[in-house]
Formats: structure tokens, C-alpha cells, sequence
């Protein structure tokens, strides 16, 4: 059996992949461990090719396809419960270690967690043993797109009696981007400050939906978890009677959740004000985004501002006067 | 297992109640398929509000109540009254019934029917929250994460609503008639709804877990308490909170937020005019933009 297996998912973010897998390969060679580093192409628009990653036996690529939407819980449950190590590390595209020498994954205690620096963009990296992560469920597959998959998988090892210990920031290495990567949503409206905050609200309410589901649906191994069948080709396939799904009143709730959140973060709507509003001024997600109209992006470029700087206004001149 | 169960059934046809204390004006009876009614044995921490100003959160308070309780069987029931009928023919330790707060039509804080067992065997309530609701929700969700099934009642009729929900607000009429109290009364359990969400999140309840709160989610509790609180009785977005300095909008101190006079001054007189502003400009927008 391996001793390490590093797992890596990527859905078209193959510049970041290609820039730090030659990086991983070279950590973990110099690890004096058997190891693998395993891929998985959730579905990538444009399919990784082998041969593009660092040549060797340990680098091994499975590719997933008929996938329509980021699963970041769903795809790393699928890469980890296909590693052959005895320790796992998540590792996402655009993180490479850095700074994480080999006494430190030597040292790793089998009820111990190795975790990425909170607030360093590699929050999401970790190294434990399999059997830990078998022992909580793996990820939360109920969870969508973007957001909170991590700091559920963190909190159930914590409830289990599990020490997680924080790296230093220069343990791992990062490439910043986007939100709209976070979200694998394609950047469409250039980098503007308007396309900016449109992503920004588009991953808070994808972090939001999932807290909720967080919530009301909590993880554990004894949930069911997407089963997966390999075609001929290799590619695998999820069982799509397998995938779980939210009951009806809970899919209703977070679509609620998204559309509330991403609006008044958007367009700066107090929440309980757009309760009260309309529904159908604004739109749900859908597989393209929550229907941004035009007019939507007018009242972003001016009106939201101008509320935003009379309650301002008002809120000084009241403090103040009191 | 299933046997020992329902010998105990036959011969003490008994469950505890805890929650609202019934009164002249509330009965809450518990029936079995045939309509027998079951007897109940009340145990209560409302009322009399001690475990609010003792500091006692009301996972710990639950928790403190269940061994207290000489029936197997424990009904977390917040209403005073309401008619529930369940099919004790059937039940088993790896059985409950329930729901959890429902944020739809009629905005129920949810109720749980389950084994003492299996009570324990998911360490009870989570005991730093404050949401009613969500003390319900996240209790029937580790039930359910433990593998035990969660079966209808045969009958279920309650009558009191919550306002524990993130659609409390219907529109902008219900905004305009609230009073100050009833308006501060909602931001807090809107509040308290979202940071004991964030809170399961980090710290979900466990066999491990401890029921000391590390200082760095105490503060992210206190973050999103402040955030949700104001923006809620003020109607203001978050980011005006986020702007201004934060003696403003302060986090709650010892459970207590107290509002300025100004604050009050905005929220009587121009919390609604700005609102209804923003909708009109929106809709002018609207228009102007084409819908």
C-alpha cells in the first residue's frame, strides 16, 4: 500500500494544475515515502491530457465525465475514496507545499489533521490518515459549487475528538484568482469592478446555501455517497440514481437562500427589505447565473450607491444630532 | 430490543413533555393509533424565564430536564398546547418523529418525539444555542446522521408560530405595524438564527466536542450577531455595518443590546421612508431598464 496519496480536483482550471503538479512532484519525490499524486478531471470542458502532467507512474489521472456543475465536495470524495494511500492530502489546483518538509507528514499522528493557514488561501488543504476521513464520511455531498466544504469536514474531525493543526502561511503555496474561479463560473464580463462584485455575490450565496445545508442536513458515513461506473474508455460516470439529493423543501429553501443572498449582496438590499419585494424582479440560478437584466447592472453602477450613501448620510447626521 | 421496548410501552404508556408548561387556556394531549390518550409528564424551563437570566442556553437546559424525566420517551414540544398522535406500536429506540422548523407557510419551530437512548446517543442537545428552531433541526439532523429513521406521526396539529425564521417578514405592512419591541424581539431571533447556523457549521455538537466556545468562533458568533441584529431592525445592508466604525452597531454584551436614541429615532421615523425610497427607485430602474 502507498503511504501517501495526494489528491487534486480540477474542472477548467488546468493553467493553475499545469503550474503546480510539476511542483507537487517534486515534494513528494524528495518525501522518501511511496507515494501517488492522483487527478481528477471533474469534467473539464476541454479534457486533461495525460501527457501534460509530470511523466511517471505516480501521477495518475481519472477523469469524470457527464459532470454539468463544480462539485468540489462530490469530486474530492470521489479522488480520495479512489487514493491507495494510507495518508490522504488534499491539495486543490492552485496549491502546491511550499514549506512542508517531510518530518512534518513523518510526524503526523494517526488522530491528527495537517491544515492549510486559515485566511491564506490554502484553508482547504489538509493531511490525514484514510481512515480518519473514511470515519466522518468524507465531504458533505449535498454541498454545491463553491464554499463550506471544508470547514464542515474540519468541524465533524473536531466533534470526533480529532487534533487539527494549522500550518504557517508559507507551509503551502498559492496561486490567487478570482471568485469567479472559486465558483468555475467563466469570466464573462472582463475584469471590472462590476464583474468583480458579481462573483463575489455569486460565491457568498453559493457559502450560504451551503451552510444551510450544513445545517440541516448534517454529514456523516452513514449518509449514501455518489456511487461512480467506469466506462470502457476509462472515464468514469456517477450513478446518477446515486447522487444525493435534497428533499424537496430543502432544495426550495436554498434556492430561497441563494437568490436572497446574492441579491442583497449584490445590489446592496437590506435582506429584509427584499422579502418584501417582488419575486419576480429577480431572478434564481439557474446553469447561467441569477438573471442579471439590465437594469440590475444600471441600478449597480448608480441607484444601489446612492442608497447606500443617503443611509450613510442620514445615519451620521442622526448620530450626530443626538 | 424491539420486544423490550414495547413490553416497557405496555406497562408505562408515559412521556415527558418539555417545553411550555400547559395553562388554563392550553392542554397538549398525545394519543396512540386507537386514540388512547397517553399520559405526560411535563417538564418545563419557560415560563418563569430562569434559564435565560441565569445564563442557561436552552440545549443545556433540555439536556439538564431529560434525566430528570421518569419516561422513557421525550417529547421536545415548545408549544403549550397542540394534538399529536403516534403509532406506539411501531416505535422503536432507532425511530423518532419529528420536524424540523419549517421556513414555509406557517413557520413552525419544529418538534421532536424520540427514545431516551436515542437521545443520548447523539449526546443530546447542542448546548450553546440559542435558536429554538434550529436546536430542534440540528438534533433530528444528527438523529438522522446516526443512521436512526425519522417516521411521520400519524397526526400533528400545532398552534403556535415562531418568529425564529428567515422569512418572518411577509411585507412591507407587517414592517410598518410592528412595534419597537416586537421589532427588537425579531431582529434577535434572526440574529441568533444566524449566527447559531454559523456556529453548527464550526462546531457541530459531538461525542468530542466541547461545550466551550473557542475565542475565535465566539467572535465570528458575535460578528454575524451584530451584522444580522441591526441590519434586521434598522433595515440596513450589512455593508453599512461593515462602513461604519463599530461602537455604532455594537455585538451584544452579557446577552444585552441596548439601541441609542438615535437608533430608535431612524428606526420610528426613517427606517421605512429610505426603504420605501429604494423600492421606488428600484422600480423606476425597472422600468427605465426595460424589466
Amino acid at each position: 500500500m502507498l503511504e501517501l496519496s495526494v489528491v487534486t480536483v480540477c474542472m477548467n482550471r488546468q493553467q493553475h494544475l499545469l503550474q503546480t503538479a510539476p511542483k507537487v512532484q517534486a515534494w513528494a519525490a524528495g518525501l522518501g515515502l511511496a507515494w501517488e499524486h492522483l487527478v481528477v478531471d471533474w469534467s473539464s470542458d476541454v479534457p486533461i491530457q495525460r501527457e501534460h502532467l509530470p511523466p511517471g507512474a505516480s501521477v495518475r489521472l481519472l477523469r469524470v465525465s457527464g459532470e454539468q456543475h463544480w462539485s468540489a465536495s462530490r469530486a474530492y470524495n470521489f479522488g480520495c475514496f479512489q487514493a491507495q494511500g494510507e495518508r490522504l492530502m488534499r491539495l486543490d489546483a492552485d496549491c502546491w507545499p511550499q514549506e512542508l518538509n517531510a518530518r512534518m507528514v513523518h510526524a503526523l499522528a494517526k488522530h491528527q489533521v495537517l491544515q492549510g493557514a486559515v485566511n491564506g488561501g490554502s484553508e482547504g488543504s489538509w493531511l490525514m490518515s484514510k481512515g480518519l476521513f473514511q470515519a466522518v464520511g468524507g465531504f458533505h455531498e449535498l454541498l454545491q459549487g463553491y464554499g463550506c466544504d471544508d470547514i464542515d469536514l474540519r468541524a465533524r474531525l473536531q466533534a470526533t475528538g480529532v487534533d487539527v493543526i494549522t500550518l504557517p502561511k508559507q507551509a503551502l503555496g498559492v496561486i490567487h484568482h478570482s471568485s469567479a474561479m472559486r465558483v468555475a463560473k467563466p469570466v464573462s464580463h472582463g475584469h471590472s469592478g462590476f464583474s468583480d462584485a458579481l462573483n463575489r455575490a455569486w460565491k457568498d450565496a453559493l457559502v450560504e446555501a451551503n451552510r444551510w445545508a450544513v445545517v440541516q442536513h448534517p454529514w456523516s458515513s452513514q449518509r449514501s455517497r455518489t456511487t461512480y461506473i467506469q466506462s470502457l474508455l476509462g472515464a468514469w460516470e456517477a450513478n446518477v440514481s446515486s447522487i444525493p439529493l435534497p428533499s424537496n423543501a430543502l432544495a426550495s429553501e436554498l434556492q430561497d437562500i441563494r437568490r436572497l443572498c446574492f441579491w442583497s449582496t449584490f445590489l446592496l438590499i437590506p435582506a429584509r427589505l427584499f422579502q418584501t419585494l417582488p419575486r419576480s424582479w429577480f431572478g434564481e440560478l439557474d446553469g447561467d447565473g441569477f438573471g442579471v437584466r439590465r437594469w440590475h447592472r444600471l441600478y449597480w453602477h448608480s441607484g444601489r450607491r446612492f442608497c447606500l450613501g443617503l443611509r450613510l448620510i442620514t445615519l451620521k447626521l442622526l448620530r450626530r444630532a443626538f | 430490543m424491539r420486544e423490550g421496548v414495547r413490553e416497557l410501552m405496555v406497562m408505562k404508556p408515559c412521556i415527558a413533555v418539555i417545553g411550555l408548561p400547559p395553562d388554563a387556556d392550553h392542554s397538549l394531549e398525545v394519543c396512540d393509533a386507537n386514540g388512547v390518550a397517553i399520559s405526560v409528564e411535563h417538564l418545563s424551563f419557560w415560563g418563569s424565564g430562569a434559564w435565560m437570566t441565569e445564563g442557561t442556553l436552552l440545549g443545556q437546559a433540555v439536556n439538564q430536564l431529560v434525566p430528570e424525566a421518569t419516561s422513557d420517551w421525550i417529547l421536545l414540544w415548545g408549544n403549550p398546547s397542540g394534538l399529536l398522535v403516534v403509532d406506539w406500536a411501531v416505535m422503536t429506540a432507532d425511530l423518532f418523529c419529528g420536524e424540523r422548523s419549517s421556513a414555509g407557510g406557517n413557520n413552525s419551530a419544529g418538534w421532536l418525539f424520540l427514545h431516551r437512548q436515542a437521545f443520548e446517543a447523539v449526546n443530546g442537545c447542542h448546548p450553546l444555542l440559542r435558536s429554538p428552531s434550529l436546536l430542534i433541526t440540528d438534533c433530528l439532523g444528527r438523529l438522522e446522521a446516526q443512521g436512526m429513521r425519522l417516521i411521520p406521526p400519524l397526526h400533528c396539529d400545532r398552534s403556535l408560530h415562531c418568529p425564529d425564521q428567515r422569512n418572518a417578514i411577509k411585507g412591507m405592512s407587517q414592517l410598518a405595524s410592528m412595534t419597537w419591541p416586537q421589532a427588537v424581539d425579531l431582529a434577535r431571533c434572526v440574529a441568533d438564527l444566524e449566527a447559531d447556523a454559523a456556529l453548527l457549521v464550526s462546531h457541530p455538537w459531538g461525542p468530542a466536542q466541547t461545550a466551550a466556545l473557542p475565542s475565535s468562533l465566539q467572535r465570528k458568533w458575535l460578528r454575524i450577531w451584530r451584522l444580522t441584529f441591526w441590519s434586521a431592525l434598522l433595515l440596513l445592508p450589512e455593508r453599512i455595518m461593515k462602513t461604519c466604525p463599530e461602537p455604532w452597531f455594537p455585538a451584544p454584551h452579557q446577552d444585552m443590546v441596548k439601541p441609542q436614541p438615535w437608533q430608535r429615532f431612524y428606526w420610528r421615523w426613517l427606517r421605512l421612508v429610505v426603504s420605501q425610497l429604494e423600492r421606488l427607485l428600484l422600480s423606476v430602474f425597472r422600468l427605465a431598464g426595460g424589466g
